[in-house]
């Protein structure tokens, strides 16, 4: 029997509505169909009537999650356009930002990919975990979020030298929550059986969707903007690209749980070595011309384009998020799947969307309204059966492990 | 394969199909390509050289209207633009979805919001605008008029 069920396009967890249908014969997805734009708000349009200096604060309003991404994105291609290069302590400052909201974001995901499989606790530590990098966000920025950190030819706050002790101190506490998840990933059993050969993204499948950041680096597609062209301080610090193999929902984990390890030692680096000076070059003005900016954010690749004609506002904005092409990826990774890991594998790309705001099934020509959470109880309750043929409790390797006080 | 490399693998490959090349750092290159020569430029870069389709940008400028398709090495960290230059007309260009499978949804947002027509697509379905949108309007356009959305806000 065939059946579509619509999931999205809204959910108030989620600030990126997509909609997704998902054609389902029996237990299998056989097609997806995505629409996106209900969110479309017109920032590249908006961003002709706005000085460039305001063009940064726009940016900054694409997304609340990876919000410093296009800022950076943004300055980079200001700054191209100008043909000049912010200072080195501003360079540094920008890498600070860029890890912490990576560290954020990998958190908030490995929290909400908890919540899709039923693993409750590792939801709400990882959440846990993410409350001191917003502290550190707030300490440093004023904002737990839009920090306004950044802008063409500089950043606009400056790190106090006695802050950083604190962000040292309060980024060590984090550390042995990564490693607990790092562990749980490890040697949970239920996790391997509910995570691996899932949602499998081949090489090929990566280039022919033009798929990003982690979701390219978990199929061994080793991309990485901040060592491919560097920009920050990315090349001042000892740092590598984590790259996985398998391409399925745990590589995609696996990666995001050891690249917060790298930002760390990022940030680290950074705080430790900041070097003294100005923090912005104060421009002016901008030539007429062309500017490209890539910023590898917690998603992969930003690309932004500006074309100038010498006023105040750009002739053109172009923005391309990393969501618009691992979306697409939704087409090959969830076809043959089971529904009760469409959740998940929709998820796994860390899409800004995950769940269902409501779900509507269509069988037999009837249409069914469900509940919100009922697709997140159908994904929980295969971990329920997957751990109990196992014969063990869920989430027993990071309860056995913690919790930490 | 740096920059330079590219630029005589392309000659090479598509003599006289380079209008002109620009080299602005070695992260940077424009390439002003003959409409014609495109598909054949971006099936080798893609399936013969294995570069990454970033995105392409679509601008009205007072030329008329062009195309961008920003295609990425990688390796290398260079971006290369090809320039598509589309004329004062009504803006059409020829797809390369069935080449380039990344290009699918830019196509579709380049053709919803600046209007421009790529030939011989397989699928042209709205993928960013709702049903309601009028047909002919397109926002990213200089003359575009942008018509009331009828939406209030607050109250039912």
């Amino acid at each position: 029997m065939k059946t579509i069920i619509p999931i999205g396009p809204y959910h108030p967890l989620q600030e990126e509505p997509e909609f997704f249908e998902l054609h389902v014969e029996g237990e299998r997805v056989e097609k997806l169909v995505i629409r996106i734009g209900y969110n479309h708000r017109g920032i590249e349009k908006l961003a002709e009537s706005k000085t460039y200096d305001q063009v940064i604060f726009l940016v900054e309003r694409i997304c609340g999650i990876c919000s410093t991404s296009h800022p950076i994105a943004a300055a980079n291609a200001l700054e191209d356009l100008a043909g000049i290069r912010a200072p080195e302590r501003a360079l540094y400052i920008r890498t600070v930002i860029g890890e912490l909201e990576r560290l954020h974001s990998h958190l908030l995901w490995l929290g909400l990919a908890g919540h899709f499989i039923g693993y409750n606790t590792l939801w709400m530590w990882a959440w846990k975990a993410r409350e001191p990098v917003l502290d550190i966000m707030e300490r440093i920025s004023g904002n737990r979020n839009h920090y306004a950190m950044m802008k063409a030819g500089g950043v606009r706050r400056d790190l106090k030298a006695e802050d950083i002790p604190w962000v040292l101190k309060t980024l060590d506490s984090i550390k042995p929550d990564i490693d607990l998840f790092h562990k749980a990933l490890d040697d949970d059993p239920v996790l391997h059986l509910r995570l691996k050969n899932v949602g499998v993204l081949t090489p090929e499948d990566i280039a022919v969707t033009g798929a990003l950041g982690p979701t390219a680096r978990a199929s061994g597609v080793d991309i990485d903007i901040r060592r491919d062209e560097p920009y920050a301080a990315y090349d001042r610090v000892e740092w590598k690209v984590i790259v996985g193999s398998a391409g399925d929902v745990f590589d995609k984990a696996w990666v995001r749980v050891l690249e917060m390890k790298e930002s760390i030692g990022i940030i680290e680096q950074c705080l430790r070595a900041l070097p003294p000076g100005e923090i912005d070059l104060r421009l002016k003005e901008m030539p007429p011309g062309e500017g490209i900016g890539r910023h590898e954010a917690p998603r992969g690749e930003c690309f932004h384009y500006v074309l100038s004609d010498g006023s105040s506002c750009p002739v053109r904005y172009k923005i391309r998020a990393p969501s618009f092409m691992n979306l697409t990826t939704n087409y090959i990774a969830a076809r043959g799947e089971t529904v009760a890991d469409a959740t998940l594998i929709l998820a796994a790309v860390d899409p800004c969307y995950c769940c269902t705001e409501r779900m509507a099934v269509v069988s037999g020509g009837r249409r069914r309204t469900i509940d919100g959470e009922r697709l997140v109880e159908i994904s929980r309750r295969k971990t329920l059966r997957l751990a109990s043929e196992l014969g063990v409790e869920p989430e027993s390797t990071l309860k056995k492990n913690g919790p930490r006080s | 394969m740096n920059a330079q490399e590219l630029k005589s693998e392309l000659e090479s490959k598509f003599p006289g199909g380079i209008l002109s090349w620009e080299e602005r750092s070695p992260h940077r290159v424009y390439a002003a390509v003959k409409p014609e020569s495109l598909r054949e430029m971006a099936r080798h870069l893609y399936a013969g050289l294995g570069l990454r389709l970033s995105t392409a940008t679509a601008a009205h400028i007072l030329k008329g209207f062009e195309i961008l398709y920003h295609f990425a090495l990688d390796r290398g960290g260079v971006v290369l633009s090809l320039r598509v230059s589309l004329g004062e007309g009504p803006p059409a260009a020829d797809s390369i979805a069935d080449l380039v499978p990344a290009a699918d949804w830019i196509e579709r947002e380049m053709a919803e919001l600046m209007g421009v027509e790529f030939r011989g697509r397989a699928s042209t379905e709205p993928l960013l605008s709702s049903e309601e949108w009028p047909k002919g309007v397109f926002p990213l356009r200089k003359n575009g008029e942008i018509p009331d959305s009828g939406l209030q806000i607050g109250g039912d």
